[in-house]
């Protein structure tokens, strides 16, 4: 519970702040000649202050958000605040910060409930399919489970865990004898929430929850994944291509791969429990 | 130079405007705290079993770094997120300093305040409630609840002191909820404690059976050598069983949840498949093991007057008798394919793999288990029906071919079980065997007689006889059995409380246990005393005094042979056993124990390691002598020549671990094989030597029933367990900042289906309630752990939840080891 | 609503110094840069870090007691020379004297 207290302390502080500030600021700014930089800032939302769940597209939001402050209100984890003039997105909209407080993805959605004028979109019901963002592991050289270590709090603790953050196993080259865990983010199931960027346990978090622009990254539409097409089809694109033996190892068939190779793992577990399994 | 925040944020509202200015701004350098000057130095980690060795990085007294030692053959450099946090476990906000007393008006009294004394007037009243219960009651009122985290020597001073000094066996460690069903099937089956093999089975083996071990997120660096011989070797698999679905499903080519308890039939089953199948390694057999089957029907563990007690023919009873192959082969029959699906609720083609996997003799099988299967009211039974397995096949005692007990605690090994800190054991052999007590008798030069012959009070029965007023003076040492022992509301609380008792709890911080007692003595931690760990592999680790502990801290081993000064051999010992030596006429414990010319052969001297730098040894400093030292050359006669040879203890110091047997300075990897260890002759080949005929007994047992099931008032199966970011009750990384963080609370993990059922949806307030009691917290139908409909799982490291309220106190009968894996619950909205 | 609940909730609070650090870029009129550089040390809570070469200037306001930062803004922009006035950076903090560790 103090932990509650604290951080509520600290928002009140920052609104007595923002109430008198913002007052004194938007004086300077009428009387001034226009710069409006102030302005600038708040049309460039910067990359850490996340929408809700459910948020248009930014232009098409901000145009539709009435500052309202309904969907801060309804929020039960206190997660959603309203931006202020120092907080860089538009004064008045509602915005989180993943690393302080992540959205807990609430099944019944009670902020897009309460978006009186739709610029959370109502058709948004299954939480699970929420885009406010995209978890990124942006700290190749610090997170830990890239460097071999065994944290992987970030996986653990996402609630689509195995689909959006899942586990790539990859041999620990260095001692020989362990696997490197590698977190990887599925950008078409990663809602955003942030629980990961909350829980990292690093000093600066090695996972961040970015805009869905800024953190998806594509593959060139000239270029295909062979092994991918091939799955796809369940056999070569390409029929009647031939192998001659090779001399020496007639009968052999040519292994897939070297030493040191990768042997395939089993299929996911998706959903979790045995259909039909009651003890 | 301090940098405050205020400085800091105006460093960064310059910078950030110059920024939009578009113009650099000349920052001043903000002095960066390196890590130069760092004095780095091995020591093991302080959390579980798995025994990774780190570097502590220290300056001005203080530990600033750690690293994983990239050297140390278990983790090569690599550490879970909880050995990341070393650094911080010793600097929580709330260590204990001053020992406090509950007093009123200046005098101890059971229902005052805890406040501030001074370790005399702490020392003074302890001892006044010692020999006060010992006048009254004997030495059965007496008693010490130890652990699993106890360095070697701290274990064996403790060990010493109360069986040989105050002559009560009423000593056991927490390791009896952990390990005490592995050590009765090791005992029953081989004869001698402790795993045939090594870690390096994880490497040679191609086939891992996991039974009932989390090891994914429980034993993290062993799960990473695991997974990267399932990657990188040709045909390699994991099998994992479990009553839910946990992390190691992920890696699992043959993933199985079944229903509790019915792991007994798998088992049986698999036997029954390789008999079936031809499968049974028969020169192996005939040479190696003998037949057995054990008595059945022995009850739950529990109060003699409980029903269940009441109804089983034959309670505790854990004799055998040898069978023909027939009639064991007859015994198994009855687990057919068809018939354990059924019971065990796994499709017949998983259980029908698995078995293949045993009966295949190309396959190199290691099975792996922890909790799922000590913490089970028949955990000698299915503990040893593995070993059953793998001495059908002969899949035992070879690399790779290995059924391997993993362990909970950093020291249930080294301290626990090789010193013997049970009620039952002594540092070789049990208390039960006059050969034994002779044994330690001469080593510890005490009168004949000395070391009482009954086992004393295991953990559990440690509770029940405070509540019933038996057991009266009560030290506990490293651990938060508060938190930890099952049916806290009905058997813990009340014998701690109990106006007849006195207890005394020293740790670190103030945990639920220490805030139950009547006296808190604080306590030195991990690397603020010099120390030895024995790891699952039979590895053993020492490390130097690092650090001083903060003014006022006292290691354990200072407290237990300091507080033996205060009594007399007079005081505890009858007259006619001083008399039979009449030099220890007139003086004290601490002179009779430690001053033996053994304990103190080692006279003070500095501690170096190889670079020359130079560490404290508070201890040495205020008995004078090197204590760790004595106590270890003496110990260590126990078990030399008896197959727990160890080596000398500069040895130690200067490797990074060594697996017992040492023997011509050489370690051990696998036990009872002629290739590897120098007490099988040659020609022998496979000796099972702990036993006199020099077999391993197979000892087949049936399926019978958990005390509690599911019905129709509380119709959910409860598991507890733990998660990865915390370590047992979280005394250590709860005060942690970040892994506070990472899983700030337990929560109830529930099938989504049988939530929706409930009308609860996830992040709901519940209470879970068992006959025993209730705890609130929240439900989670997603995330790490799923769980089959009809059982849910809760962790038992927040404090603010204790899961203890609701678990049963029913053990298994032969080890006392509590289930905490299965008792009946429900679920309601909060 | 909450934001209401809040603003009244402010209303008895005194700020303590460095609690609020603003980022503000001041900018002169041409070839005034140097008297609005003077201009501004005279008022508390107020540094200037930097001049750039076209006379905008970096500053730093930080809250106290007597003058709470949104004051000292205003009298920013009354200082004789200065063009405009813009809030580019603000960070608040309940405990400004906290000293900070670097992480180990």
């Amino acid at each position: 519970m103090a932990h509650d207290d604290r951080t509520s302390n600290k928002q009140v502080a920052r609104r007595r702040f923002l109430a008198t500030a913002v007052r004194g600021v938007a004086l300077v700014a009428l009387a001034g000649t226009g710069l409006g930089l102030a302005g600038r800032v708040a049309a460039n939302k910067p990359a850490h202050a996340i929408r809700p769940p459910g948020a248009l597209d930014e232009d098409a939001f901000l145009a539709a958000c009435v500052r309202c402050g309904r969907c801060v209100r309804d929020c039960p984890y206190d997660t959603l605040r309203l931006a202020g003039l120092g907080d860089g997105a538009a004064a008045g909209t509602p915005y989180f910060v993943a690393r302080d407080v992540p959205c807990e993805m609430c099944p019944e959605i009670p902020c897009v409930a309460a978006c009186p004028t739709g610029a959370l979109d109502r058709g948004l019901t299954d939480i699970d399919a929420a885009e406010m963002g995209i978890a990124v592991v942006v700290g190749h050289e610090s997170c830990l489970n890239y460097l071999g270590l065994r944290c992987d709090v970030c996986y653990r603790v996402c609630p689509l865990i195995d689909e959006a953050i899942t586990l790539e196993p990859r041999h620990n080259v260095r001692t020989q004898a362990h696997t490197r865990f590698l977190p990887t983010v599925h950008t078409d199931k990663c809602t955003g929430c942030g629980k990961c960027e909350a829980a990292c346990v690093l000093p600066e978090a090695a996972i961040r929850v970015l805009p869905e622009d800024l953190a998806r990254g594509r593959v060139g539409e000239h270029y295909r994944l062979g092994w991918a097409e091939k799955k796809k089809r369940g056999e070569s694109l390409v029929e009647g291509v031939i192998d001659l033996p090779n001399r020496g190892r007639e009968g052999m068939e040519s292994p897939d791969t070297g030493s040191g190779r990768v042997i395939d793992l089993p299929d996911r577990t998706k959903k979790g429990g045995y259909e039909g399994f009651e003890p | 130079m301090a940098l405050t925040r205020r400085t800091f944020m105006k460093a960064n509202a310059a910078a950030a405007t110059a920024a939009a200015a578009g113009a650099a701004l000349p920052v001043g350098a903000v002095a960066q705290k390196g890590n130069e000057d760092l004095r780095w130095d091995k020591i093991p980690c302080r959390f579980c079993g798995t025994g990774c060795s780190v570097l502590a990085g220290v300056k001005d007294d203080r530990i600033h770094a750690t690293q994983g030692d990239p050297d140390a053959p278990v983790n090569k450099g690599l550490n879970c997120i909880k050995g990341y946090f070393l650094a911080k476990i010793m600097y929580g906000e709330d260590r204990l300093t001053q020992p406090l007393l509950r007093m009123r008006g200046g005098e101890f009294d059971k229902e005052g305040d805890f406040q501030p004394v001074s370790w005399e007037k702490a020392f003074d009243v302890m001892e006044a409630k010692f020999k006060e219960a010992l006048d009254n009651g004997g030495p059965e009122s007496v008693g010490m609840f130890g652990s699993g985290q106890w360095t070697v020597w701290e274990g064996y001073a403790a060990s010493k002191f109360m069986k040989a000094g105050l002559r009560s066996n009423n000593i056991d460690p927490n390791a009896r909820h952990c390990m005490a069903s592995a050590v009765g099937a090791f005992i029953r089956g081989f004869g001698a404690d402790e795993p045939m093999g090594c870690y390096d089975d994880l490497e040679e083996a191609d086939t891992f059976v996991l039974w009932g071990a989390n090891m994914a997120e429980m034993h993290p660096i062993l799960w990473s050598r695991l997974s990267d011989t399932r990657l990188t070797k040709e045909g390699a698999e994991v099998h994992v069983l479990s009553t839910f679905e946990n992390r190691n499903f992920e890696l699992a080519d043959n993933g199985m949840v079944f229903t509790p308890q019915t792991d007994l039939a798998i088992l049986n089953y698999i036997a029954n498949y390789i008999i079936q199948n031809d499968a049974v390694d028969e020169d192996f057999l005939k040479s190696n093991v003998k037949l057995n089957a054990t008595t059945t029907d022995i009850g739950y563990g529990l109060r003699p007057e409980h029903p269940l007690q009441q109804k089983a023919e034959n309670p505790n009873d854990g004799s055998f008798s040898e069978i023909s192959f027939e009639e064991y082969k007859k015994q198994v029959s009855g687990y057919t394919l068809e018939k354990t699906a059924e019971m065990s609720g796994v499709p017949a083609e998983k259980l029908e793999r698995l078995a293949k996997a045993f009966a295949d003799p190309d396959r190199k099988v290691m099975s792996l288990w922890t909790m799922g299967f000590n913490q089970h009211t028949r955990g000698v039974w299915v503990n040893g029906l593995v070993y059953n397995v793998h001495l059908l096949t002969g899949k035992i005692s070879r690399p790779g071919q290995s059924p391997f007990s993993l362990t909970g605690q950093p020291s249930a090994c080294g301290t626990a079980r090789e010193v013997g800190t049970f009620a039952h054991r002594l540092p070789h052999g049990v208390v039960m065997s006059k050969h034994h007590r002779d044994l330690a008798e001469k080593i510890w030069k005490l009168p004949e007689g000395t070391i009482p012959p009954e086992p004393g009070f295991h953990a559990v029965l440690q509770n029940r006889k405070l509540k019933d007023g038996v057991l009266n003076a009560y030290w506990v040492q490293c651990n938060n059995n508060m938190q930890a022992a099952a049916n806290l509301n009905n058997e813990t609380w009340p014998g701690y409380r109990n106006p007849d008792n006195f207890i005394v709890v020293s740790d670190p911080y103030p945990t639920v246990t220490a805030l139950s007692g009547d006296l808190i003595l604080p306590t030195a931690m991990w690397a603020e005393k010099e120390g030895a760990y024995g790891n699952a592999e039979r590895r053993t680790q020492f490390w130097r005094q690092q650090v001083t502990p903060p003014e006022g801290a006292k290691s354990d081993l200072w407290q237990t042979v300091e507080f033996s000064k205060r009594f007399k051999v007079e005081d505890v010992w009858p007259r006619e056993l001083v008399d039979k030596m009449p030099e220890y006429k007139g003086r004290t414990l601490y002179e009779v124990l430690f001053r033996n010319g053994q304990v103190d052969a080692f006279e003070k001297q500095k501690v170096v390691d190889g670079s020359g730098n130079e560490y404290p040894n508070d201890e040495m400093e205020a008995f004078g002598f090197y204590i760790q030292k004595g106590l270890w050359e003496e110990y260590a006669r126990f078990g030399r020549g008896r197959g727990h040879d160890l080596g000398a203890f500069e040895l130690y110091h200067q490797a990074r671990g060594l697996r017992w047997p040492v023997v011509d300075g050489k370690e051990t990897l696998w036990r009872y094989n002629e290739q590897y260890d120098p007490y099988v002759e040659e020609g022998e080949g496979i000796k099972f030597y702990g036993n006199d005929n020099g077999k391993a007994n197979l000892i087949s047992a049936p399926y019978e029933d958990p005390a509690e099931m599911p019905d129709d008032d509380y119709d959910l199966w409860l598991a507890t367990g733990r998660v990865l970011e915390h370590w047992h009750s979280g005394s250590m990384t709860r005060r942690v900042p970040e892994l506070h963080k990472a899983f700030p609370e337990a929560v109830v993990f529930m099938n989504p289906d049988d939530a929706r059922d409930r009308g609860l949806r996830r992040g709901a307030p519940v209470k879970l309630e068992t006959r025993r009691g209730t705890v609130q917290a929240r439900v989670e139908t997603r995330g790490r752990n799923r769980t089959p409909r009809g059982l849910v799982f809760i962790p038992w490291f927040d404090e603010n939840k204790l899961a203890n309220k609701l678990t049963l106190d029913a053990t298994d009968p032969l080890s006392k080891e509590t289930d905490y894996k299965k008792c009946a619950c429900r679920v309601v909205s909060a | 609503m909450r934001t209401g609940r809040f603003e009244h909730e402010d209303a008895g609070r005194a700020p303590r110094p460095g609690e609020n650090v603003c980022g503000v870029l001041v900018r002169a009129h041409p070839g005034h840069a140097a008297p609005v550089r003077r201009g501004l040390a005279a008022l508390p809570g107020t540094e200037v870090h930097h001049v750039t070469d076209d006379e905008r200037l970096v500053v730093t306001v930080e809250e106290t007691p007597e003058n709470p930062a949104n004051e000292t803004m205003t009298a920013i922009h009354n200082v004789e020379g200065v063009l405009s006035v813009a809030l580019v950076y603000h960070e608040q903090t309940d405990d400004p004297e906290a000293v900070i560790e670097e992480a180990s």
